[in-house]
C-alpha cells in the first residue's frame, strides 16, 4: 500500500484543524535573529521583516486600487483606538518617505465624539477628547473634532480644529435628537454605523476631502460580512466590505487597512510603541448575545482559535460579491433608501423571502375566514412598485413650495416611511416603538419623498 | 389570561408563530402552515399538472410533515400530481435501519408507494463499511456525495419529473452561512434557489416547498397533528463545522427570530462581481451525472474506496492525481515481477 498517505493524513482538509509550528529562523531573511511573531502558520517573521511587512502591504493596497491621487486630500477617521492610530503611522511613515516613494496626498485627521450615545459626562468626553488630541499631535497633521449629534444642527455638523485645550462644543437639542434615536432600541450598533458614516461624507465635504480613510482590518469586515449577512443586507454587502465605498458620488469612504489583519496590526502597535486612548462605546462590555454584531463577533473568533483561516475565507467571499446592475441614470434619490442610501431593491421576484414573510404576516392576522384567493394574487409585487425609479424627479423638486403638506410630520405611520426603506433598515424600523423617535430631519425627507410620489401619481397620465 | 389568537377567530391562541411573533390558535396555525407552503409551491411554480413527485423521504421530522402536506394540499387544491416516496438505505446500523420503519408507516399511512435505494446495491458500499475503512472523521462527506448521487439515480429508475426535500428555512439559512464560511461563491449564489437544476441539462430538478418554513413550525405542525417521525441523530460523529454554524444561527434567532428570513434574503439577493470565475457545469466522464470536474465527486470517491485510498476525494487534488499515479506504478512493478 502507499505508505505516502498516512503521513499526510489530516492537512489535507483546509477545514481541518492545524497545529502551529514554531520555526527557529525568520521566514523572509533567514537571519540569526530569533523570530518573534507567526503571522499564518507558515509565515515566522523576524520583527523587522514583520514591520516592513505590514507596511509593504498598507502601501500595495493603496497603489493597487490605483485611486490616490497627489492632489487627493485625504480625511483619516481617528477613534483614539489601537487600529486608527496605527493607520495614522502608517501614513505618517508614508508621508515621511525618501521622495520617490513618498506619498503626495495630504492627510487631514477627524475625531467623532460619541458621547451622547452611552450619556458619559461631558467632563468625560472632555478627557477622551484632550486624550485623543494628544495622541493626534503626535504626527503633525491637521485634525479636527465633531459631535455625532451634530448631524441634526440645523446648520449641519461643524468640524472643529482639535488641539490638547479644545472645549468639546455641545448643541443640546441636537444630543437629544440623538439619545431619542437610540432609546428603546435593540441593535444600535447598525445605527451607529450609518450615522458614522453619515458624518464621514459631511465632514469631508465641509473640509474639502475626497477621500476618507477608515481603519477597518480583514477580521472586523469578516465579523461585517456575516452581520450583514444576517441583518439581510446581502445585496449591499460590498459597500461595507470592499476597499472602496462609492455610493457617494464625491466622497470614497476607503479601508486601507483591510489586507491586514487585527492581530497584524496590534503587533504593529506594540513593536512601533503606539498608545492609545479607549473610549467606551455601546458594544464594549456587552455580552455576545446584546446584537447580533456582537454575536457574530464571538463566533467569528471562537472559530479562528481551532480554524485559523477563517477570517481570511470569509474575507475573500465578501471580495467576490458586488453588484453586477451598473448605476443607471435612474439612480436619483428618489430611488435610495432614506436611511443608508443604497439602492432600494427592485426585482421582487414573486418568490422570495421577502413575499413570504409578508405573506405570513397577513394570513396569521387574517385567519382561514378573512382570506380568499383573490388576496393571494394581490400580494407579490405589490411593494415593488414604491421602488420604481422617478424620472420626473427633477422637474419637482424645483416647485419645491408645491408640496401638499410639508409641515404634518405626526401623520407618518412607521410602515409608510418603510416603503423608502431597504430590508436591512425596514427590519431597524420594526425595532423601533414608534416614530417620533425618528430624528426630525429624517420624517422631513420621507415628507418630502411621500408628497413627490403623489404628485407623481396624480399627473403620472400625463407625463411622456 | 390567555392570550387570543391574532387572527380573530375568538379562540385562545395555543402557540406564537417564530416567524412573525404571530400568536395562533391550532386550527388557524394548520390553515396558515398549508396555506404557506400552498403560496410557495404557486408562486415559485414548483410542479405542473401531471408531474409525477418523488418525496425524498428520510423519516425525519421535515420529510415525514412534507409528504403530509404534500398530499393534503395535491388533494385540496387539485394538482394533479401522482406522489412517490424516495427512501435512501445509506447501511448505517441503528440508525437508518429504524428511520425506515417510521417511512414504511408513511408509506402506508399515507397510500403512497415506496422505493428504497441501498448505498450497497448502488455503490457496493454500505456506510457502515465506509467508517470501517475511512475512520469517524470525514465520513459525512461520503455519505452526502453518495447521497446526493443516489436520489439523482433513483429519481430516473422511478421516472419521476422531480423531487421534492424537505429542505427547512433553518436549512437554508445554515448553509448560506456555510458557505460563506467555506468560500464556496458557486454554491452560495445557487443554494438559495428553490429548483435546482434545470431540466434542460438532463438531470431532474430538486424542489424545495418546505424552503420559507421554521424549524420549529415543522415540530409544531408535526407535534399537533401527531405525526410520527424519528429523531435520533445520525450514530456516527455529527459534522462537526457544520455544527458550529447551526449554533450559531440558534444564537442569532435569539436575538432576532427573523434572522433565518434575513439570511435567507441576503443569500437571494447577493450578486456575485463579474469577473469572479465560476466552475464550469459538464458531465462526469464515467457516470454522466453533473459534475464541474472531469470525474464527479462520487466516482472519485468511489474509486478511493475501491483502491483502499479513501482520502483520495478528500484532499487537495494534485495530491490524490500523485497518490493515484504511485498505486499504479506499485502495481505495474508488482506485475512485472510475477513474470
Amino acid at each position: 500500500m502507499c505508505s505516502r498517505n498516512e503521513e499526510e493524513d489530516g492537512s489535507l482538509n483546509v477545514m481541518e484543524e492545524k497545529k502551529l509550528t514554531w520555526t527557529d529562523i525568520c521566514q523572509k531573511c533567514s537571519g540569526e535573529k530569533p523570530v518573534i511573531q507567526i503571522l499564518q502558520i507558515k509565515h515566522a517573521y523576524c520583527r523587522n521583516c514583520f514591520l516592513s511587512h505590514v507596511n509593504h502591504k498598507f502601501r500595495s493596497t493603496l497603489g493597487k486600487s490605483k485611486m490616490m491621487k497627489p492632489a487627493d486630500v485625504v480625511l483619516a477617521a481617528f477613534s483614539g483606538s489601537g487600529k486608527s492610530n496605527a493607520m495614522l503611522h502608517l501614513l505618517h511613515a508614508g508621508l515621511s518617505e525618501q521622495s520617490h516613494k513618498r506619498f503626495l496626498f495630504k492627510v487631514q485627521v477627524l475625531y467623532i465624539d460619541e458621547g451622547a450615545i452611552l450619556g458619559a459626562s461631558a467632563l468625560d468626553r472632555t478627557a477622551s477628547l484632550h486624550a485623543v488630541a494628544k495622541l493626534a499631535d503626535q504626527y503633525g497633521f491637521h485634525s479636527y473634532y465633531t459631535t455625532l449629534s451634530s448631524i441634526y444642527d440645523e446648520t449641519g455638523p461643524k468640524c472643529i480644529p482639535l488641539a490638547q485645550d479644545s472645549v468639546l462644543a455641545i448643541n443640546k437639542d441636537s444630543e437629544q435628537e440623538l439619545t431619542k434615536l437610540f432609546l428603546n432600541y435593540m441593535s444600535t450598533n447598525t445605527l451607529t454605523l450609518l450615522n458614522r458614516r453619515k458624518m464621514f461624507l459631511q465632514s469631508a465635504k465641509n473640509l474639502n476631502c475626497s477621500k476618507v480613510f477608515v481603519a477597518n482590518t480583514s477580521t472586523d469586515l469578516a465579523i461585517d460580512i456575516l452581520t450583514d449577512i444576517s441583518l439581510g443586507r446581502g445585496s449591499h454587502l460590498h459597500h461595507d466590505v470592499s476597499f472602496c465605498d462609492s455610493r457617494d458620488e464625491n466622497v470614497k469612504i476607503m479601508r486601507p487597512l483591510l489586507e491586514l489583519s487585527s492581530k497584524e496590526v496590534t503587533y504593529y502597535s506594540v513593536f512601533h510603541h503606539l498608545e492609545s486612548v479607549h473610549i467606551p462605546s455601546l458594544c464594549t462590555k456587552a455580552s455576545s448575545d446584546s446584537s447580533i454584531h456582537n454575536m457574530s463577533k464571538q463566533f467569528v473568533m471562537d472559530l479562528m482559535e481551532n480554524f485559523p483561516s477563517t477570517v481570511s475565507t470569509v474575507f475573500r467571499t465578501g471580495e467576490k460579491l458586488g453588484s453586477t446592475t451598473t448605476s443607471t441614470s435612474c439612480e436619483t434619490e428618489d430611488n435610495l433608501c432614506i436611511i443608508c442610501q443604497v439602492k432600494l431593491d427592485e426585482n421582487l421576484t414573486a418568490c422570495s423571502s421577502v413575499q413570504a414573510t409578508d405573506f405570513s404576516r397577513l394570513i396569521s392576522s387574517l385567519g382561514p375566514s378573512g382570506f380568499d384567493n383573490k388576496t393571494l394574487s394581490l400580494l407579490p409585487g405589490n411593494k415593488a412598485d414604491t421602488a420604481l425609479c422617478g424620472s420626473s424627479a427633477s422637474c419637482c423638486v424645483q416647485s419645491k413650495n408645491g408640496y401638499s403638506c410639508p409641515t404634518k410630520t405626526q401623520s407618518l405611520s412607521l410602515s409608510e416611511i418603510e416603503n423608502w426603506c431597504c430590508y436591512g433598515c425596514r427590519l431597524i424600523l420594526q425595532d423601533m416603538e414608534n416614530v417620533s423617535s425618528l430624528p426630525e430631519s429624517m420624517l422631513k425627507a420621507v415628507q418630502t419623498r411621500k408628497s413627490l410620489e403623489e404628485m407623481r401619481s396624480s399627473i403620472k397620465d400625463f407625463l411622456l | 389570561m390567555p392570550v387570543k389568537c391574532s387572527s380573530s377567530c375568538g379562540k385562545n391562541a395555543i402557540l406564537k408563530r417564530p416567524k412573525t411573533g404571530d400568536a395562533l390558535c391550532k386550527d388557524c396555525f394548520f390553515w396558515a402552515f398549508e396555506t404557506e407552503v400552498h403560496s410557495t409551491i404557486v408562486s415559485g411554480q414548483l410542479f405542473k399538472r401531471g408531474d409525477t413527485v418523488a418525496v425524498a423521504a428520510s423519516g425525519g421530522k421535515d420529510s415525514t410533515v412534507l409528504a403530509y402536506i404534500l398530499k393534503v394540499l395535491n388533494e385540496r387544491h387539485d394538482y394533479g400530481l401522482n406522489l412517490v416516496l424516495l427512501s435512501i438505505d445509506e447501511g448505517i446500523t441503528g440508525y437508518r435501519d429504524d428511520s425506515l420503519e417510521t417511512v414504511k408507516k408513511n408509506r402506508d399511512d399515507y397510500k403512497m408507494p415506496l422505493k428504497i435505494l441501498s448505498y450497497e446495491e448502488l455503490f457496493g458500499w454500505t456506510m457502515d463499511a465506509i467508517v470501517a475503512q475511512v475512520g469517524r472523521k470525514n465520513n459525512c462527506t461520503f455519505c452526502g456525495v453518495f447521497r446526493r448521487q443516489a436520489l439523482d439515480k433513483g429519481a430516473t429508475l422511478l421516472g419521476v419529473n422531480c423531487v421534492a426535500t424537505g429542505h427547512n428555512a433553518d436549512d437554508l439559512a445554515e448553509t448560506v452561512l456555510m458557505n460563506i464560511l467555506r468560500g464556496d461563491i458557486a454554491r452560495l449564489q445557487r443554494c438559495t434557489s428553490i429548483i435546482t437544476a434545470s431540466e434542460s441539462e438532463g438531470s431532474i430538478p430538486r424542489v424545495k416547498p418546505l424552503k420559507y418554513t421554521y424549524e420549529k413550525e415543522i415540530v409544531m405542525y408535526a407535534y399537533f397533528k401527531r405525526l410520527v417521525y424519528f429523531s435520533t441523530e445520525c450514530v456516527f460523529a455529527p459534522n462537526a463545522y457544520r455544527g458550529h454554524a447551526r449554533a450559531f444561527l440558534k444564537d442569532l434567532e435569539k436575538i432576532r427570530p427573523s434572522v433565518i428570513m434575513d439570511i435567507i434574503h441576503s443569500g437571494e439577493s447577493l450578486q456575485i462581481k463579474e469577473d469572479v470565475k465560476l466552475p464550469v457545469r459538464t458531465q462526469c466522464t464515467r457516470c454522466g451525472s453533473v459534475s464541474s470536474q472531469e470525474l464527479c465527486k462520487a466516482c472519485v470517491l468511489l474509486e478511493g474506496l475501491n483502491r483502499g485510498l479513501p482520502k483520495l476525494g478528500i484532499g487537495k487534488t494534485s495530491l490524490a492525481h500523485r497518490a493515484r499515479q504511485e498505486q499504479d506504478s506499485l502495481r505495474t512493478r508488482i506485475t512485472n515481477c510475477d513474470f
